[in-house]
């Protein structure tokens, strides 16, 4: 019953907030219950067993039985951390929305904690039905985060999140209806089982555009390449983060977008083997289009979250590039290339929101000097920097360097391309880092009294002074909420850096055996199932 | 000779026929003074409750055709009788909190309503074409009265005057179509035609135009494009909750009608016909859901959806008319009655919101009003998403439903065109949640005081959300019903 737990909590929880009076306490519930959660998912750590690549902590129970759906989830060693990652990423994002949602504070955390429970579905959901549902249910919340407490242009940004999406997914549906009767003829029983469709042998022929195989698996492909978002579909992307509230932005980027290449990982490969090797290069070559294009336009834009948005399309680039190669190394890169840039570019974007609470601007060109007057916040944005770029030392690195390994293996010369990828993401962050926090300071920076500096801004500083003491600046260094937000990601970001053997681990039989049998690709249950009637049936 | 066993089968429409006379008739005897509105609506409910307590005990038994094949009593018409019942029953609410608020009588409403309900069960449980003819005008012919109740707006008489005419027409059209059917094969019995149907489709023209001008008939009281050009006209001016009871009622009596036609397989032989069927399907999705996003007023918004719906809906029947799959007529049932208490539920909270300002709330007006009003907010939000076909609604399950029988048959590209729709449908739905949640409130708009209405959206939102989540016990009985028609 663990994973059942760990999917609903949330949603009671969401329910409970409605009996509460007070903004405080429905924050303060909010955050009790995210915390609770993550505490309840160690649990599956503690439960799981990583030398296997089975389906395990299984729970089926007759949904629909008719049409053969059931509510059926499981993990295996490619949701695991992805869920960690969820349940980790929700508190934080609670925690940091403290003082930057102010208005609507019950709904907003209704939204948070219901978004949580869609989010853990998706992850979990082996039953065609119910993973669209979740799916779909996702986008409701999200909708609401963007369209409620966004920006100014929000609406727009989130009609366009919103139908970008649904476009996608209704023809997976239609794909999903499709191979539910391909399982009756071929199976005998109708069933949206994952574990039954993995069975099933779709016919593919190689020239031929219109046949099943590659009709569904362009179906399923543009669900997730809409949702990851893959270079040319990635245009609601910028919007949706741009407009969004910092926790809206935290778990779109940390969570969301990972939906897409989970499902390419989870379904579009393994149900697809022959159309998706035969349309690989297709993707690869799409993914490294996208690294480069993502970094080149992320350079050259004045917003930071704009900024931190296009280095999304690039990191994501990577992770389909990893995919895409269908080898051990790039496939468990891709993987770590997810949580690394859940944690980097979740932490970048908290970080960029809470420099937008203090002064309401996030014009890279208003700034500049931060690093005098914001000494800790400099450290923790420079170490995320550093995590975004992928040094060695940080998560960042091993993800990155496991793709592109995977990736010489399958085409050196893409490969090639893509290794200048690393080149632009440190072009355009260091760039950033250096026109933010050195130099002379920006309008919307306090000037601080130093010798060295003390020639260049001379002028500025008569000015400012008068000012400057009369009352505090809207600057002012992290204070203990926001240094508790950030330390776990800056732990989780050297903990992953230096010891990735203790993730993968968990994961390497899963993708050792999705590799080795990509063209096979049986996925069996692990142990006893709760409430096995239904299976018991076939 | 009908026995007085056969009568028997005649207890739900007697009961409700009666019920529907009690209060009307007190008021007369006492010198044109209505006791209470509530007490009305009491005996109205009850006598809805007896009636469908008669319908549930019919149901238990076997199928059973009698009056000589005049009346069938089998599980599709429990089925939809069960669901004409609850539809009436939510409307009489509807009516109740519409009149109640303005002070006016409620005997009359009570009257038409329910003989208007009688009408229906008649349909659903028609052998005959006649019969059918005749259920059809005791429905229609109440309904004029009832779009022209709103007796201060001119644009509820327009409506019923529109609705009566061009009502009158198409009932004259699906009589031209009995009386050709009746010349060629002999016989106005659905079981007759169904015998002589495959061949008489090859061989008369004339059998053929007499189906076509039915269907004609059906769509036009269906809003199947070209027929609907009435509807965002008539939903506007009339009362909201006869809107209601129109968008829902008709719709699932006349298609409940289109599938026993479908499932004898009167429709299927001529495969032009099919072919027409198919492209006025499409086209009635596309026609209503793109007209729908220029829509400002939310009760036309509402009606272009229904001709959307019209649309999903004609797939099922489609696909039930050519093959026998049982998964078509099923899913057609219950995308019925779900559509049925979605829109209910919709044009509920628009009957909330509607007595309180100026006659018709555009769009706009809803602005904020999620957020001042919560709980309507949410209600509201769920009939628009279920209306989209967002799971976790039942609106998602029935259009599956449609769907995946569509694609079991080979129907690809209907399926297709169905969830280019649907994606369509999401633009439209979308504004009212944009306004309700992400605008601000322009002026004051308070909602309506009183129990009723608030009780159909509580119970609407809670069936659509047990229907989404749980839709088996819902969708079994249609299975059951459509099997044992085949």
């Amino acid at each position: 019953m663990i994973l059942t737990t760990i999917v609903f909590l949330p949603l009671v929880g969401a329910l409970l907030l409605f009996l509460l009076p007070s903004d405080k306490f429905v924050r303060i519930l909010a955050f009790i219950i995210a915390v609770v959660e993550f505490v309840f998912s160690l649990g599956i750590l503690e439960k799981f067993d990583g030398a296997s690549a089975q389906l395990q902590l299984v729970e089926i129970i007759p949904w629909i039985p008719q049409f053969g759906i059931n509510y059926f989830i499981g993990v295996d060693g490619i949701s695991l951390w992805l869920i960690l990652l969820t349940t980790f990423l929700t508190p934080i994002t609670i925690l940091a929305s403290w003082k930057a949602i102010d208005k609507k504070v019950k709904s907003f955390h209704f939204c948070m904690l219901l978004l949580e429970t869609a989010m853990l579905g998706t992850f979990l959901a082996m039953d065609a039905i119910l993973f669209y549902s979740f799916w779909e249910l996702m986008l409701i919340p999200m909708y609401l985060l963007i369209g409620v407490w966004g920006g100014d242009r929000r609406i727009y940004a989130s009609v366009k999140f919103f139908i970008y999406t649904m476009v996608g997914s209704v023809f997976m549906l239609v794909a999903i209806i499709a191979l539910m009767y391909y399982a009756k003829a071929q199976l005998g029983v109708i069933s949206a089982s994952f574990l039954d469709f993995y069975k099933l042998k779709v016919p593919f022929e190689a020239n031929n555009y219109l046949s099943p195989q590659t009709l569904m698996f362009f179906a399923f492909a543009l669900a997730f390449a809409i949702k990851v978002p893959m270079f040319p579909l990635h245009t609601w992307l910028p919007d949706a983060h741009v407009q969004a509230p910092t926790p809206g932005s935290v778990i779109l980027a940390g969570v969301l977008l990972k939906m897409g290449t989970y499902g390419f990982l989870r379904l579009a490969i393994p149900l697809f083997p022959e159309a998706s090797e035969y349309f690989a290069l297709i993707f690869i070559g799409l993914a490294v289009f996208g690294i480069i294009y993502g970094a080149l336009v992320a350079m050259v834009q004045p917003d930071m979250k704009k900024l931190v948005a296009y280095s999304s399309v690039s990191h994501l680039g990577y992770v389909i590039l990893g995919l895409f190669t269908f080898n051990v190394y790039g496939v468990s890169g891709g993987l770590y290339q997810m949580l690394n840039h859940g944690i980097s570019t979740g932490a970048l974007f908290l970080l960029v929101g809470m420099i937008y609470e203090r002064t309401h601007s996030r014009e890279i060109s208003k700034y500049g000097g931060l690093a005098k007057a914001l000494p800790l916040f400099t450290v923790a944005f420079f170490i995320t920097t550093l995590s975004s770029i992928a040094v060695p030392g940080t998560n960042g690195f091993i993800g990155e360097f496991l793709i592109l390994l995977g990736a010489f293996q399958r085409s050196k010369i893409l490969a090639g391309i893509a290794v200048t990828g690393v080149i632009w993401g440190a072009v355009y962050m260091l760039w950033m880092f250096k026109r933010v926090f050195f130099g002379s300071a920006g309008e919307l920076v306090p000037e601080i009294a130093d010798d060295s500096h003390g020639d260049h801004s001379h002028d500025h500083k008569s000015k400012g002074e008068d000012s400057h003491k009369d009352h505090k600046h809207p600057l002012f260094d992290l204070d203990f909420r926001e240094i508790a937000v950030m330390v776990p990601m800056l732990v989780f970001v050297f903990w992953m850096g230096l010891f990735p053997n203790q993730f993968l681990d968990k994961s390497k039989a899963s993708i050792d055996y999705f590799v080795q049998n990509r063209t096979s690709y049986h996925l069996t249950i692990k142990g006893d199932v709760d409430t096995s009637n239904a299976i018991a049936q076939k | 000779m009908p026995t007085l066993a056969e009568s028997f089968f005649l207890l739900p429409m007697t009961i409700l026929a009666i019920f529907s006379c009690i209060p009307i008739t007190i008021k007369v005897m006492r010198g044109n003074y209505e006791p209470s509105n509530q007490q009305t609506l009491m005996i109205s409910v009850f006598g809805i409750i007896l009636s469908g307590a008669a319908v549930i005990l019919q149901g238990q038994g076997a199928s059973q055709t009698v009056f000589s094949g005049a009346l069938i009593f089998d599980k599709m018409a429990i089925y939809s009788d069960i669901g004409i019942l609850i539809i009436s029953g939510f409307t009489l609410f509807l009516s109740y909190s519409g009149v109640n608020s303005k002070g006016e009588s409620f005997a009359e409403h009570v009257f038409l309503i329910l003989m208007s309900a009688v009408g229906m069960l008649t349909m659903t449980s028609a052998g005959d074409l006649i019969v059918s003819f005749v259920g059809l005008e005791i429905m229609s012919v109440a309904l004029y009265v009832l779009i022209g109740l709103g007796h201060e707006q001119q644009l509820s008489k327009e409506a019923a005057f529109k609705y009566f005419i061009l009502g009158s027409f198409a009932s004259a059209i699906f009589l031209y179509g009995v009386a050709l059917l009746f010349g060629t094969t002999g016989s106005t019995a659905l079981s007759t035609i169904a015998t002589q149907a495959v061949v008489l489709s090859a061989t008369s023209r004339l059998f053929t135009l007499g189906i076509v001008l039915l269907i004609a008939g059906i769509g036009f009281k269906v809003s199947l494009f070209p027929f609907h050009a009435w509807t965002p006209d008539v939903y506007q001016g009339a009362p909201t909750s006869i809107s209601a009871f129109m968008a829902t009622g008709v719709k699932l009596v006349m298609f409940t009608l289109l599938l026993r036609l479908a499932s004898l397989h009167i429709l299927s032989g001529n495969g032009s016909l099919i072919v027409v069927l198919q492209v006025l399907a499409v086209l009635t999705m596309t026609f209503g859901n793109i007209t729908a996003i220029m829509q400002d007023n939310i009760k036309r918004l509402l009606a272009y959806s229904s001709i959307a719906h019209a649309g999903y809906i004609m797939v099922g029947i489609i696909v039930t008319a050519t093959t026998r799959n049982s998964d078509a007529g099923a899913a057609t049932l219950f995308y019925l009655l779900v559509y049925s208490v979605m829109n209910i539920g919709a044009f509920a909270v628009v009957n909330v919101f509607e007595k309180a300002e100026r006659g018709n709330l555009s769009v706009s007006d809803y602005g904020g009003l999620g957020f001042a009003y919560p709980m309507l907010g949410v209600a509201f939000s769920t009939f628009m998403l279920s209306l989209a076909g967002i799971p976790p609604t039942g609106g998602f399950i029935g259009k599956f439903y449609i769907f995946a029988a569509a694609i079991k048959d080979g129907y690809i590209a209907l399926a297709i065109f169905g969830v280019i729709n649907s994606l369509l449908s999401v633009y439209y739905y979308l504004r009212v949640l944009i306004y309700l949640y992400m605008k601000e409130q322009e002026y004051e708009v308070c909602p309506t005081k009183g129990f009723s209405s608030r009780f159909v959206i509580v119970a609407t939102m809670a069936l659509i959300l047990i229907m989404g989540i749980a839709s088996t016990p819902f969708y079994e009985p249609a299975m059951k019903s459509v099997m044992a028609l085949f």
